[in-house]
């Protein structure tokens, strides 16, 4: 395999890895604060999706205005639904929490699916991209579309690694995380946290759902396929770790890359390409129950 | 003195089992008080619903002449009432400094910098000043005893709830430790202590609470607590108490 084939997979790794770490690390900043498993998560990449193509297709918003505007709508989505739906999880309300987790956000993905597909029709669209044309470096060639779009995802992770880390916000929901507890006893309000926690998940997983969009469509099953990725990166990267959610995307996206043309017959190559990711999870899971940067009695 | 914290026929139940039986006890501002009992008295429950961790299913809890129950723990952190559990609460993966700091700015009540200078003095105070860059995981466990001191100092509280706090503590640690609880009391906080360490209370404490299958039994001077029978049936049994 030549140098020039070795870069543009690695690129193209990079690239979906960096759209899986997006949709992943949502799942895991939810999963760690709120300690459920957000089974509406590839619904709220879908309405990301349909924001930002709404923004665009009806209000005539310019690209880039319209990712702000998906974010910021997943983000008042995801406060909502926390409010409603989930807080009840952790006041005592609630006889059986966590089966009442497992099937209310199942509940809210079977109903925004069909809510999608009544008001949207099964139709794909597909919005304008953030950037058109090619990138060439050298003998490489990239899609613009791509490019912006994984550029945009890797600034969001960024600015969230760094939110979580250096501000006293993400420093109390890091806490809340740890223990939920300990927390309230330090003055933290753990609903606050769990609201700030759900709807920057879904503005994660929305974001997502905005930039991959143009790339390959918008539909209601668009979530599907991602959030099991989503899922295997979590398991894998260690449940609720933050730095294992965005290692596990590119090593998911990296293996997904290669393993593509490392199979001589390139439509049974793609055919496989779901599966990669599974191989990989049973292979860790088999050495590291826990995943690659989870502890065994890990917390957040 | 002004009565700072009053519980009023409180009451609750875990299935068929009474952990709190119509208790009711009246705390003024300053007091040191110690709570004892066997294991399985309600002490720890008691603290629990003081600190807003449990609900009552009967009665009344009144702070500062305003009702509480059902108030969320933080907001009790808040208003000044500081608890530590029995086991240590607190963030390993964060350091000393930001286990202070997530207390003291979760409110924007004051700046980062307000903030930090009097975390500094507490740490100080806690000799745990060359800790401060130091996660929390690497510690041992008298210094994060000592960090979870430092922790509730940071939230200002009026009124102290400590669990159990020389559990596990080397004994020249536990005398610093009596001596934090006596300074920070000297300075007005009252503070209700439970810990199945009887030397600890009576040295410390004035007055001693005795709680028994959720019932209060005595309370009384450390003398009165040592004399009574009731007490001393409660923790060696009938037989022995007459023995």
């Amino acid at each position: 395999m030549s140098l020039l084939a070795i870069s543009e997979q690695a690129i193209n790794g990079l690239i979906i890895g960096s759209f899986y770490a997006l949709t992943a690390l949502g799942l895991a900043v939810i999963f760690g604060v709120l300690r459920i498993v957000n089974f509406a998560h590839g619904e709220l990449y879908m309405l990301g999706g349909y924001a930002y193509y709404l923004a665009i297709a009806s209000l005539g918003i310019p690209p880039l205005a319209a990712i702000l505007i998906a974010v910021a709508a997943l983000f008042v989505i995801g406060a909502a639904i926390e409010g409603l739906l989930i807080r009840p999880i952790h006041t005592g309300k609630i006889d059986r929490p966590d089966e009442y987790a497992i099937m209310i956000t199942f509940a809210l993905s079977v109903f925004l699916l069909n809510l999608a597909n009544s008001v949207f029709g099964p139709w794909p669209q597909r919005p304008e991209p953030l950037m058109r044309g090619r990138v060439e470096i050298g003998e490489l060639i990239i899609s613009g579309d791509r490019l912006a779009a994984a550029s945009a995802a890797i600034v969001m992770i960024a600015i969230v690694v760094f939110a979580l880390r250096y501000t006293w916000a993400g420093k109390a929901v890091r806490a809340v995380s740890q223990d939920r507890q300990a927390a309230e006893i330090y003055g933290i309000s753990v609903q606050r946290a769990g609201l700030i926690a759900f709807g920057t998940g879904a503005a994660l997983a929305g974001l997502a759902g905005a930039l991959i969009g143009p790339v390959f469509n918008v539909v209601p099953i668009m979530g599907v396929v991602p959030v099991i990725k989503a899922y295997i990166i979590v398991v894998l990267g260690g449940l609720g770790s933050i730095p294992g959610a965005i290692i596990g995307a590119i090593i998911l996206g990296q293996v997904e890359s290669f393993a593509t043309i490392l199979i001589p017959d390139p439509s049974r190559a793609l055919a496989y390409k779901d599966a990669y990711g599974l191989i990989v999870l049973v292979a860790v899971l088999l050495l590291r129950p826990q995943g690659l940067f989870g502890t065994k009695d890990r917390r957040a | 003195m002004a009565e700072q914290l009053v519980v009023d026929r409180l009451t609750k139940t875990f299935g068929g089992i009474v952990a709190l039986n119509g208790v009711e006890l009246a705390f003024s501002a300053g007091e040191l008080i110690g709570l004892i009992g066997p294991n399985g008295s309600g002490k720890t429950t008691l603290l629990n619903i003081v600190s807003g961790y449990y609900t009552a299913d009967r009665g009344q809890i009144t702070y500062e002449n305003q009702p509480i129950a059902g108030t969320s723990p933080h907001k009790l952190a808040r208003i000044g009432i500081g608890r530590s559990f029995q086991v240590t609460k607190v963030f390993r993966r964060l350091t000393v400094m930001e286990n202070m700091l997530v207390s003291g700015l979760s409110d924007w009540s004051e700046t980062r910098s307000q903030a930090s200078e009097r975390a500094t003095a507490i740490l100080e105070d806690l000799k745990l000043t060359r800790l401060r860059d130091e996660r929390a995981s690497n510690l041992s466990g008298g210094q994060l005893k000592l960090l979870e001191f430092a922790r509730i100092m940071m939230l200002q509280p009026k009124l102290l709830l400590l669990d159990e706090p020389f559990g596990g503590v080397h004994p020249e640690l536990k005398r610093f430790m009596y001596d934090c609880i006596r300074k920070w009391n000297a300075a007005g906080i009252t503070i209700i202590l439970i810990s199945h360490d009887m030397g600890s209370i009576f040295e410390l404490c004035r007055r001693v609470v005795t709680l028994s299958y959720g019932d209060i039994i005595c309370d009384g001077t450390p003398e009165e607590t040592r004399a009574d029978k009731g007490v001393l049936e409660a923790y060696l049994g009938e037989h022995h108490a007459s023995a």
